[in-house]
């Protein structure tokens, strides 16, 4: 019974060593360097040390089936920390951004953290047809400071009605749906390809349209012979042992960019068991649990009232 | 429709301090009625928001905290009926009244246009977001207890059942949050590639579920009961860093919440 005692004093110093970690981690992340990798070996080791005190504590308590709920949970931690450290140590992932052509078939080809290009399983990706969905625009109306030359949003989520768009006193314009697509300018970033719409009403005041994707889709086939997949967001699909993403489609020159992830996860199948594991174990300890302090309570009393019964009766007989 | 909005959020926040009121003084049948009427008014602004969106109301902060607002009455129906624990009306009423105080100075930058990005399309984001409300709401309230644990209770008896008032919330808390941050890593698998990308808003909801399963290995030992309550107030620290200090000093993929 001690050394179970001594044993959780030692959880508790690892558990607030951990959160420690991911504390200080997080502040280094969020405040003073951004580009911080958390996912390095500081954090490797400290998980690794959790993950091996886990085990232990899985071992050294005694079973019962009453006790379901604390083994599943820790055996499940355990599982999607091991699941995510095969990760670590052997998963796979490229970006790859290809543009939309029925005619071609690309290799899928990426560059590895060594700047050495991959060739991926030997496969080829054809992009049939692409499908981006937008939901109506909204128009914002900035002003421009002249001094300090920032944008500063004056009237946010203008929508046209009735085919009207109303900026009110902002250039008291009262324009149509087809006088504005007339008017409205496009500019590109060169750099990432996105562009947006605008035109300025004043010289320091220009209404900027808001256009937010509401849909992603890329028809696509892997190699020369294998049937069309339809890729969503949200939605990866499994081809010849890769996980492949659809991340994004972006118009640039007049041609569909699609960026694409390819994946491959030796724990993913660990990590998923495992957290069901730590989901139904979660439940289990806390609710498979309920009532037995009280339970307890009540019978102690009942014993107690009885020996004390049993005592007066004894001390009254004699 | 603002005007009309805000006046039905001041009344909720009215009608749960009261009820809060008469609950610490033991007049129940009158806090009942005033915490249902409280949450009538509080469920209707849920509703409202609802059927403006034709979606869950999740859009924004002020919704958010709407839904939040009633959760607490729905968990204190579970404490009150399952787990018998029918004192703790004046802690949950308490919390929902500060909740719905804030939702009234949030409540003039409602918006109530949804664009729901690609990668918010998916069937884990309800209950991700249900579930960590659900968790959130509970954790607040065990801060409550605690802290009238530490400052108000004098009689061992009132401290053993605020000690085990806050285990009994905590308990029914930590497994929806950690299916919330499961369900969220499974979500980003199927989005991003990756269970944990290590974003602020991740990091901080981690430390929050580690200082709530730190209290709770407290809890179940003598000797760590003395610094169980630690860990409820660095919990609800890094619960309110999760929900409000992420959003202003964070960056990441969960820049949309």
């Amino acid at each position: 019974m001690k050394n179970k005692s001594n044993f959780m004093f030692i959880s508790m110093i690892i558990l607030s060593i951990l959160t420690l970690v991911v504390l200080i981690l997080s502040c280094i992340h969020m405040f003073i360097y951004p580009d911080y990798d958390m996912s390095s070996w500081v954090m490797v080791v400290t998980l690794g040390i959790f993950t091996v005190l886990m085990i232990v504590c899985i071992v050294l308590e005694k079973f019962h089936i009453r006790k379901i709920g604390f083994y599943l949970l820790h055996i499940g931690l355990v599982m999607i920390l091991i699941g995510c450290f095969a990760y670590f140590m052997n998963g796979q992932k490229y970006t790859i951004i290809r543009p939309c052509d029925p005619a071609t078939y690309y290799p899928v080809t990426a560059t590895n953290e060594a700047g050495e290009a991959i060739y991926l399983d030997n496969m080829y990706i054809n992009i049939q047809d692409t499908e981006i969905t937008y939901y109506p625009p909204t128009y914002t109306v900035y002003e421009v400071d002249t001094q300090t030359q920032d944008m500063n949003a004056i009237v946010s989520d203008l929508e046209i009605q009735d085919g009207y768009l109303d900026l009110g006193p902002y250039g008291g314009t009262n324009m149509s749906e087809a006088e504005l697509d007339a008017t409205l300018l496009t500019y590109q970033n060169p750099t990432n390809g996105s562009s947006y719409r605008y035109y300025y009403l004043t010289e320091s005041t220009f209404v900027m349209e808001n256009a937010v994707v509401s849909h992603y889709e890329a028809t696509v086939r892997f190699d020369t012979d294998s049937v069309p997949l339809s890729l969503i967001m949200n939605h990866p699909v499994r081809y010849n042992g890769w996980k492949i993403y659809l991340m994004g489609i972006v118009p640039y020159n007049g041609a569909d960019y699609v960026s694409f992830m390819f994946k491959k996860d030796p724990g993913e199948f660990v990590t998923v068991a495992g957290m069901i594991f730590l989901i139904v174990g979660t439940f289990l300890a806390s609710f498979m649990r309920s009532g037995k302090p009280k339970a307890e309570t009540i019978k102690v009393e009942v014993i107690s009232a009885k020996k004390a019964d049993a005592g007066k009766r004894k001390g009254a007989k004699r | 429709m603002d005007t009309a909005l805000r006046i039905v959020i001041i009344v909720s926040a009215i009608f749960y301090y009261v009820a809060a009121l008469f609950y610490g003084l033991q007049k129940k049948k009158v806090a009942y009625i005033l915490n249902g009427i409280g949450f009538a008014a509080n469920l209707s602004l849920v509703i409202i928001n609802w059927v403006v969106n034709g979606y869950v109301p999740f859009i924004s902060m002020y919704q958010v905290m709407t839904f939040v607002g009633a959760c607490f009455t729905v968990s204190y129906l579970y404490m009150h009926f399952v787990n018998k624990d029918g004192w703790m009306g004046m802690h949950f009423n308490l919390c929902s009244g500060i909740v719905m105080t804030g939702v009234f100075f949030m409540s003039g930058s409602a918006s109530l246009i949804w664009r729901r990005v690609p990668a918010l399309q998916s069937v884990y984001f309800i209950p991700h977001v249900l579930f960590y409300m659900l968790a959130y709401t509970l954790f607040a309230v065990s801060f409550v207890i605690c802290m009238e644990r530490l400052l108000f209770a004098k009689d061992d008896e009132k401290k053993r059942r605020l000690d085990k008032g806050v285990y009994d919330v905590v308990r029914l808390a930590f497994p929806f949050a950690t299916t919330a941050m499961l369900l969220g890593a499974v979500w980003a698998n199927e989005v991003w590639g990756q269970f944990w990308s290590w974003d602020d808003k991740e990091n901080w909801a981690l430390i929050t579920w580690l200082m709530y399963a730190i209290y709770l290995h407290c809890y179940r030992n003598e000797k760590l009961r003395k610094v169980q309550y630690i860990f409820i107030i660095l919990g609800l620290l890094a619960l309110v860093m999760t929900m409000f200090g992420v959003s202003y000093f964070g960056s990441g993929v969960h820049a949309y919440s």
